[in-house]
């Protein structure tokens, strides 16, 4: 038992990281098949485990029904409700009919459009909290912002050309070096990671502390 | 045909010595020595975050964005660490924890695995219950996090796994609400959006370290090590294309992409 719950799948997990590695990195035609093949396992699972996931949020829901907690039971009816419906459409009508890509296109894609949408509101406001000379280094931060944000108002381009250049500088020479320094360390730090898990060493995705492995 | 791929010799040599580097530190560790990170005050953040909700009667969220494919896999694994040592400072304060898992349902039972050993660990395995664990989906997590963060109104928020534009979203209303916030992921734009709104955040590599140094593994601590012996060379290969770009040579840089 303690070989199913630990062995196989760090076995598995080794295996499958080093085939999809020796995949990228080398042009051998078998390593393309068994990559490739590999990767529809991998949706099979994840539609499989949907599954799951689907079944613990209704059953959340239920439990906010059937208690009716305030502010929120109504809000879980709407939700089953129309749970319900997309899967008879779907079911009855298939999911390539026109009314499943109806909802689909029309009410799920322009509600995540308007989601993503507020985002920018949200840079905002984090930029108004953020941009405050509370010190010298944020004082800096504040005047390299100022500019950076200058740069991107094409009337300061044709009105005051070096406020647009010296922005356009922060924001393509010492911010890119910056930013490249930190995505090749956090590189590193991942590629680490790789080599725990293919040697067994990480253990967090069989839910296993340090003590339980000795 | 060639073994190697096209423009990929570079990168299988990167990859042999950052390996390289990591099998030397895991054999100065059966030598006897174990490296140590340094004190992260982010780690003491996510202890004085629980702490403060207990304390003043509010939940604890834990917010997770990824999954297990692809380019999300890494920062979940060590999301996955951080989630079972919050558990466990939730478990020894006896706090209310709630976790939530976006995009896909994979990581589900692992992150169910890990929040029970933690629970565990802390000394309080019968706070677990399955409606701790809230599944949201694509496209409809981040509005499903917004409402969570509302209705809950935490007095902790963590944020940790790969987030991208929904990082700025949550960590604002976590703000909005009164929560004490503890960031971390790798994407380096949503760093920034968690170093506006958050109280402790993890920075670049810090994420990994700050996993690897919770995690209490000593093979992981000294791979750590490993990593920053590997940073000298990928510096080295830098100056030297600089150098020999700015007189003009580019066999070397031919050679790196050879």
């Amino acid at each position: 038992m303690a070989f199913l719950r630990r062995e196989l799948p760090l076995i598995i997990v080794g295996s499958m990281a080093v085939l999809q590695i020796f995949e990228y990195l080398f042009g051998v035609p078998i390593l393309k098949g068994l990559g490739s093949e590999m990767r529809v396992w991998q949706s099979i699972i994840v539609s499989y485990s949907l599954l799951m996931g689907t079944i613990g949020g209704l059953r959340v829901h239920y439990k906010q029904i059937t208690r009716r907690t305030p502010g929120k039971w109504l809000w879980s009816i709407y939700f089953i409700a129309f749970f319900l419906l997309v899967c008879a459409i779907g079911f009855g009508y298939g999911t390539s009919s026109t009314l499943y890509m109806w909802l689909y296109e029309w009410v799920t894609t322009n509600l995540w459009n308007t989601m993503v949408s507020t985002a920018g509101f949200y840079i905002l406001y984090g930029a108004l909290r953020a941009f405050r000379a509370r010190n010298s280094e944020s004082a800096l931060m504040l005047i390299v912002g100022a500019f950076i944000i200058l740069q991107m108002m094409p009337i300061v381009k044709v009105m005051f050309r070096p406020a647009y250049d010296l922005g356009y500088w922060f924001l393509n020479v010492p911010a890119v070096g910056a930013q490249r320094g930190l995505i090749i360390c956090a590189g590193v730090g991942m590629i680490m990671l790789t080599f725990r898990s293919i040697l067994g060493y990480e253990r967090a995705f069989l839910g296993l502390k340090v003590e339980e492995d000795t | 045909m060639s073994l190697i791929s096209s423009g990929k010799a570079f990168d299988l040599l990167t990859l042999v010595v950052i390996w390289g580097s990591a099998a030397y530190a895991l054999y100065l560790l059966k030598k006897g020595t174990v490296k140590t990170i340094k004190t992260m005050p982010a780690i003491g953040g996510i202890t004085e975050a629980i702490n403060r909700a207990v304390e003043t009667g509010r939940k604890i969220v834990f917010l997770h964005e990824g999954n297990l494919a692809s380019r999300d896999t890494l920062p979940t694994m060590a999301c996955l660490t951080f989630a079972s040592y919050v558990a466990e400072q939730v478990a020894k304060v006896s706090g209310d924890l709630i976790v939530s898992i976006t995009k896909t349902s994979e990581v589900i039972p692992i992150m169910t695995e890990n929040i029970k050993t933690g629970l565990t660990a802390g000394g309080a395995p019968e706070l677990w219950t399955p409606d701790m664990l809230r599944f949201f989906p694509k496209p409809a997590y981040t509005i499903e996090n917004v409402g969570l963060i509302e209705t809950e109104r935490p007095g902790a928020l963590f944020h940790f796994g790969r987030w991208a534009h929904s990082g700025i979203i949550n960590s604002t209303i976590g703000r909005v609400v009164g929560a004490m916030q503890v960031g971390g992921t790798n994407l380096l734009g949503s760093t920034s959006y968690f170093a506006a709104n958050c109280d402790y955040v993890f920075i670049g590599e810090e994420y990994f370290a700050a996993a690897a140094k919770l995690s209490g593994n000593p093979q992981a601590l000294n791979s750590i090590y490993g990593g920053d012996l590997s940073k000298t060379f990928l510096i080295a290969v830098l100056l030297i294309l600089i150098l020999t770009i700015s007189f003009g040579f580019m066999g070397f840089l031919d050679l790196v992409v050879m």
